[in-house]
């Protein structure tokens, strides 16, 4: 019981445990639904070898890059809410990410600048709720964290309205796709598209984990974080950026999925406790893990009928959160 | 003796609201000072522009002959330990984990170095809390998180600590081990100063008395100087009588 460097060698240790398993779920998971053989795959024939790589593999991997960033954009909003139970769209950014996509779907656009519209309809307003954002702290709004959670809750109001408008305003059928969309649902991407997103997210990814020591410091409170010789406000403001960067680039590809940031984060902190230095790797690469397996019992459960993604993370993460509570705290 | 706060003139406004009002104080090592005053009299203020908290204030509040207001956040927090009134925790952080954060201004890496860890180690003895280091914070009684935080404040090897109502919610035994724990870091040399609504207290264990009345200085003395009825009753607003025995210090019943 010495005062030896512990937490490193635990950071590490979990780290590694968490990538082992992000790693296998990455290899398992496009085996997983109707079997493939295996011969034909190596032979590279159709069609064995297009579903796996085209479809499940191109999925698996949007799945975990979306868990990923999810979780991690969880934990960073509820260290900077001080809340566990603010989620990674508390703070507005992705609802409007949200309202883009469901405008694009209603108004049967196709293609924006050359990308599918959806997607970059999204992105863009998105990209102009957090540029009002940044306007309004330049103009003299004092960033504090309730100031930001009532921007968000405020934009959250708006984009839902905006978005029942749209729906009520929209022809049958696209009321449906608006509907399909609210649900979020991982569907199979091309690569080049996985790697846009896996581009724009790394850069805030590690933007984020390399703070990790500073959210620890926020979690305390901003006064307490000022004291301890950190800049509350600039963290804030590079917490709420890099958090909204990532939670909308997944929401403009799959739409919102519920609960993964909420219950990934959650769970690590009830096994791992609260150091973010553990908790942010771990949730990253758990929260990979976690979807893309959730994603697989979507498209396998029901099979040939696929659930959306966000009902399986709902059903499955919400009974094991109630007997997580159930069983109480975790012993001392 | 090293002074390392010289106040002088200090203002600080909330809006149209003048908190502080020409306040002039001087702290230096190895002293304790205790800073008492009503609810709304700019303790807290003062504390908080002290430490750099709040930077657009008028007159000079200057730290080892610099203003506050030129100190980089990273080379004060090495210099000062601010100790807010609130703390409050939502994550299950250990006892340890709330003392790492001290050693936050010493170091830019990801992990404490072996120098960060026995820094902490030797907050950790010298509270007393070593014991409870991997018990979580929020299962502590109040007496065990106040010597935590003061832990917290300790690692961060300050040389002045600023305090805003440690006592608070202690019983009386806590309230005792705390003010002689700061007699003891006033014997290693520290600048304390400490907010407190227990004047008993303070004139057993501080140096000196600062009474802060609507934004200013009223009395910046010796406990037997300083508690002296007409003053306390004027800003306190309840009947004081004042107790002394020679050789000892002056004790106070109030509002009978």
């Amino acid at each position: 019981m010495g005062f030896e460097d512990t937490k490193k060698r635990r950071a590490l240790r979990a780290t590694a445990w968490s990538a082992a398993a992000a790693a296998l779920v990455l290899l398992a998971s496009p085996w997983l639904g109707e079997p493939l053989d295996a011969g034909r795959i190596l032979a590279r024939q159709s069609p064995d070898f297009e579903i796996l790589f085209e479809l499940r593999l191109s999925r698996t991997l949007l799945g975990m890059i979306a868990g990923a960033c999810l979780s991690l954009a969880g934990v960073v909003f509820q260290a900077l809410l001080r809340d566990a139970l603010a989620t990674p769209y508390t703070l507005g950014v992705s609802s409007a990410a949200s309202l883009g996509a469901v405008l694009a779907i209603v108004c049967n656009w196709d293609q924006v600048l050359g990308f599918p519209a959806v997607w970059a309809s999204a992105l863009l307003f998105a990209g102009a709720v957090l540029c009002l954002i940044i306007a309004l702290a330049a103009k003299g709004m004092r960033l504090s964290s309730f100031t930001l959670l009532l921007v968000g809750i405020t934009m959250n109001s708006i984009c839902a309205a905006l978005i029942l408008l749209l729906h009520s305003l929209a022809s049958f059928t696209h009321a449906f796709a608006v509907t399909r969309w609210l649900m979020g649902a991982l569907d199979s991407a091309s690569y080049q598209a996985l790697g846009w997103l896996a581009a724009g997210v790394a850069a805030p990814a590690l933007v984020i984990l390399r703070l990790s020591r500073q959210w620890n410091l926020m979690a305390f409170g901003e006064v307490w974080a000022a004291g301890r010789g950190a800049s509350p406000r600039q963290l804030l403001f590079i917490g709420y950026v890099s958090g909204s960067v990532l939670a909308a680039s997944v929401t403009a590809l799959t739409g919102p999925i519920a609960f993964v940031g909420l219950i990934v984060p959650h769970m690590l902190r009830r096994a791992l406790g609260a150091d973010h230095r553990i908790l942010m790797p771990c949730s990253l690469l758990l929260g990979a893990a976690f979807l893309a397996l959730c994603d697989a019992l979507a498209r396998t459960a029901t099979a040939p009928v696929e659930v959306p993604v966000g009902v399986v993370t709902a059903l499955l993460g919400g009974p094991f959160f109630i007997w997580l509570l159930w069983k109480g705290p975790r012993s001392e | 003796m090293t002074v390392y706060y010289d106040i002088s003139g200090l203002a600080f406004r909330h809006g149209p609201c003048e908190v502080l009002d020409s306040v002039d104080l001087r702290l230096s090592a190895a002293e304790l000072v205790a800073l008492a005053g009503p609810n709304g009299s700019g303790k807290s203020t003062l504390l908080n522009v002290m430490a750099g908290l709040w930077l657009n204030y008028g007159g000079h509040c200057r730290l080892q002959d610099r203003e506050v207001c030129y100190w980089p956040r990273s080379q004060i927090a090495r210099v000062v330990a601010h100790v807010p009134q609130q703390f409050s925790v939502s994550f299950p952080f250990t006892a340890e984990e709330v003392v790492l954060t001290g050693r936050a201004p010493h170091g830019r890496g990801a992990f404490e170095s072996a120098a960060d860890l026995r820094a902490v180690k030797r907050a950790m003895v010298v509270t007393d809390t070593l014991q409870f280091r991997h018990r979580r914070f929020g299962t502590l009684s109040g007496g065990e998180r106040q010597r935590v935080i003061l832990a917290a404040a300790l690692a961060q090897e300050p040389r002045v600590l600023l305090l805003d109502e440690p006592a608070a919610f202690l019983d009386l035994e806590h309230q005792v081990a705390l003010w002689k724990l700061l007699g003891q870091f006033r014997e290693q040399g520290l600048a304390v100063l400490v907010i407190t609504h227990d004047l008993n207290l303070a004139s057993a264990f501080s140096d000196r008395i600062v009474l802060l009345h609507r934004g200013r200085i009223v009395v910046d003395a010796p406990p037997a100087q300083a508690l002296t009825p007409t003053w306390l009753s004027e800003v306190f607003h309840v009947p004081v009588t004042i107790g002394t025995a020679p050789g000892e210090r002056p004790w106070l019943r109030y509002g009978i």
